[in-house]
């Protein structure tokens, strides 16, 4: 069966109306579409109509001697419901495949592999609260990758592939002095000072470069 | 005295070309809303929509992707991405049936969205797109776009809107415009068309002659299929498999349009504030080359005809200030290049993000077509041995058109 994601064309029970283009002879029981707008000798068809049997059968008897046209068709038509069946399986198989993604990145997986943003800050207090997979989020988790991208600041440095998150490495103490900004109005200038800042491990020398950070930004202004 | 004046104009022009203070103003964007059904359509003129992946067009040359700042990744991405939100835009009116995104082009739709990404950056988008209908009937050829709303680069109410959601609302304003000069048997013909279409697809034999092809690619019905008739019935219960692997698709695009979201926004909104900073700096280092260029040239001309110390010395302070405006020109077009370093390091930042996204869904895709084909495959020909049983005619060999007719997502011809 289709699987529920597929509703298939809008409700329609047929948009074909009555009149057939062959003709009379194209009317009731089947078989008729085809072109040439002759319906074939006999009307035959799955639906079992009546008509003069054909090709190689004799008389209808089912399971004696060759098949008639009808078995033949009847038969057919079986193989095509087992095939179209065993579509339907596959569909649905990948339905569950999706419906277990979904659940997986509803808790923070996501299907990217390298968008995580490294290491929120903590001190900054832009969210980090999941930290790994940073897309695919909706709600509060989106909102705090956000966050913490902007945090991170500069998206521009090469990094570990995170994109908008900052250089990679979690070495080093990357606290965020409580009077700086978010950066969300950084320029380049000031991105790499912050970063710079937050990447270096010398207590001296960021807070050096938190000062030329602040000087920066009151000149910017 | 003029000698005096020319010094001071001078100097003037060297402080305006110093001072750098050109912005640019940046009105907020209207909304543009799609209009939105307040009465049900009947089911019959419910036509189904089928947006195709749009052309990435990605330039072939290394130098002209860099040039045009295309990167391949993120166009990959975007050419899912922008037909997930024209499918979502269109869903949200109510004007239409199913609105599916389709990995080919496929005839038997009743309504086919085309498109090609002309411009696409966090400050600028543009499309060019193609909406026709299964008749052949052209709805809509033209190229649409727009600048980014940067309202929905902050935080705030329209942060979840996207940035060109104006272009997307205008598409399906403009489809719908179309869709209304059309009579309610036009409407039912579309979609008998695209019915008889994908049958002649899968069983040419079968239903050749019910649909006329003119010269101009306008097809028209030429008679219709008996009610009941059990190869239409057939027909149906393939169709509503194509259907359910398209829906399917659909899902690992809306999977991967949920997934790359969020990066992709955020490197918009990067984007956008280094192309606008680029902008900036490329206007005031002309601007300053200019002015510090006449302010030169105005005080030598007054040093030449000074005659008193004042004048001499506005004179030679013009010309100094002209060649420091000239030389901060110069410092600015420096800025210009970082930024321009800058915007290459974000795309290619997003680049390596989004690229297994892309690999993902493209594989996916091919696995899903692929398995589709087989199955297809089997289909056309069990189909073709039932009409050779109940009719006891053999099916002729399927025409070249019908042969490539469009597909659908697994009917044959692969993207």
């Amino acid at each position: 069966m289709p699987s529920s994601g597929s509703a298939g064309s809008s409700d329609q029970e047929s948009i074909f109306q009555g009149s057939s283009g062959g003709g009379g002879a194209a009317a009731s029981a089947s078989g008729g579409a085809e072109g040439g707008g002759a319906s074939g000798g006999s009307a035959g068809g799955s639906s079992g109509a009546s008509g003069a049997p054909e090709g190689s059968a004799g008389g209808g008897a089912a399971g004696s001697g060759p098949m008639t046209a009808e078995e033949r068709a009847a038969q057919i038509e079986g193989q095509l419901n087992e095939s179209l069946g065993v579509f339907d399986e596959r569909i649905a198989r990948e339905q569950e495949v999706l419906a277990q993604q979904r659940g997986g990145s509803g808790s923070g997986g996501g299907a990217g592999g390298s968008g995580e943003l490294p290491g929120q800050d903590p001190a900054s207090g832009a969210s980090g609260e999941d930290g790994s997979g940073g897309e695919g989020e909706s709600g509060a988790g989106g909102a705090g990758n956000q966050e913490g991208q902007r945090a991170g600041a500069s998206g521009t440095e090469g990094g570990g592939g995170g994109y908008g998150g900052g250089a990679g490495g979690g070495s080093g103490p990357r606290t965020v002095p409580a009077d700086i900004p978010d950066g969300s109005d950084d320029d380049i200038v000031a991105r790499q000072l912050r970063e710079a800042a937050m990447q270096e491990t010398d207590p001296e020398l960021r807070e050096k470069l938190w000062e030329e950070y602040r000087n920066y930004k009151k000149s910017a202004r | 005295m003029s000698t005096t004046k020319h010094g001071l104009v001078a100097l003037t022009l060297c402080a305006v070309a110093l001072s750098g203070c050109m912005t640019r103003e940046v009105k907020p964007l209207p909304k543009l809303q799609p209009v939105q059904a307040t009465t049900e359509i009947p089911p019959e003129q419910l036509l189904d929509v089928g947006v195709r992946l749009f052309d990435p067009n990605i330039p072939e040359d290394e130098k002209d992707q860099a040039k045009q700042r295309v990167f391949p990744e993120v166009r990959r991405a975007e050419a899912r991405y922008i037909p997930m939100q024209i499918r979502d835009t269109l869903e949200g009116t109510g004007f239409w049936g199913q609105v599916r995104v389709l990995p080919e082009a496929s005839d038997a739709m009743d309504v086919r969205v085309d498109g090609k990404i002309l411009e696409s950056t966090g400050m600028d988008l543009r499309l060019a797109v193609v909406v026709t209908d299964a008749t052949g009937r052209v709805w809509l050829d033209k190229t649409y776009e727009s600048p980014a709303d940067t309202r929905s680069y902050k935080d705030g109410l329209d942060a979840s809107r996207d940035p060109f959601q104006n272009v997307y609302s205008e598409i399906a304003n403009d489809m719908l415009a179309v869709r209304h000069e059309l009579a309610a048997g036009q409407l039912e013909d579309i979609r008998r068309v695209s019915k008889l279409s994908f049958a002649a697809d899968i069983a040419p034999y079968a239903f050749e002659g019910y649909l006329l092809k003119d010269n101009k690619g306008r097809v028209t019905l030429a008679r219709l299929p008996a009610d009941g008739d059990p190869m239409i019935e057939r027909m149906e219960r393939v169709r509503e498999r194509d259907y359910a692997l398209v829906d399917t698709l659909n899902e690992h695009y809306a999977l991967f349009t949920e997934n790359v979201s969020e990066p992709y926004t955020n490197w918009r909104r990067f984007s956008y504030t280094e192309l606008e900073a680029e902008l900036e700096a490329r206007r005031q280092a002309t601007t300053r080359k200019l002015l510090g260029a006449a302010a030169i040239i105005g005080g030598v001309l007054a040093a030449g005809e000074a005659d008193t110390y004042a004048g001499q010395a506005a004179s030679t302070a013009a010309v100094l200030g002209g060649i420091y405006a000239v030389k901060s020109g110069f410092d600015k077009d420096a800025e210009v290049k970082m930024r321009a370093e800058s915007l290459k390091q974000l795309g290619e930042s997003f680049e390596v993000e989004v690229e297994p996204m892309v690999v993902d869904i493209e594989g996916r895709t091919l696995e899903l077509k692929g398995s589709a084909e087989e199955q297809y495959a089997e289909w056309r020909r069990l189909l073709k041995e039932i009409y050779e049983a109940e009719t006891g005619l053999p099916a002729d060999q399927p025409t070249r058109a019908a042969e490539t007719q469009s597909t659908g997502a697994g009917r044959g011809t692969s993207d």
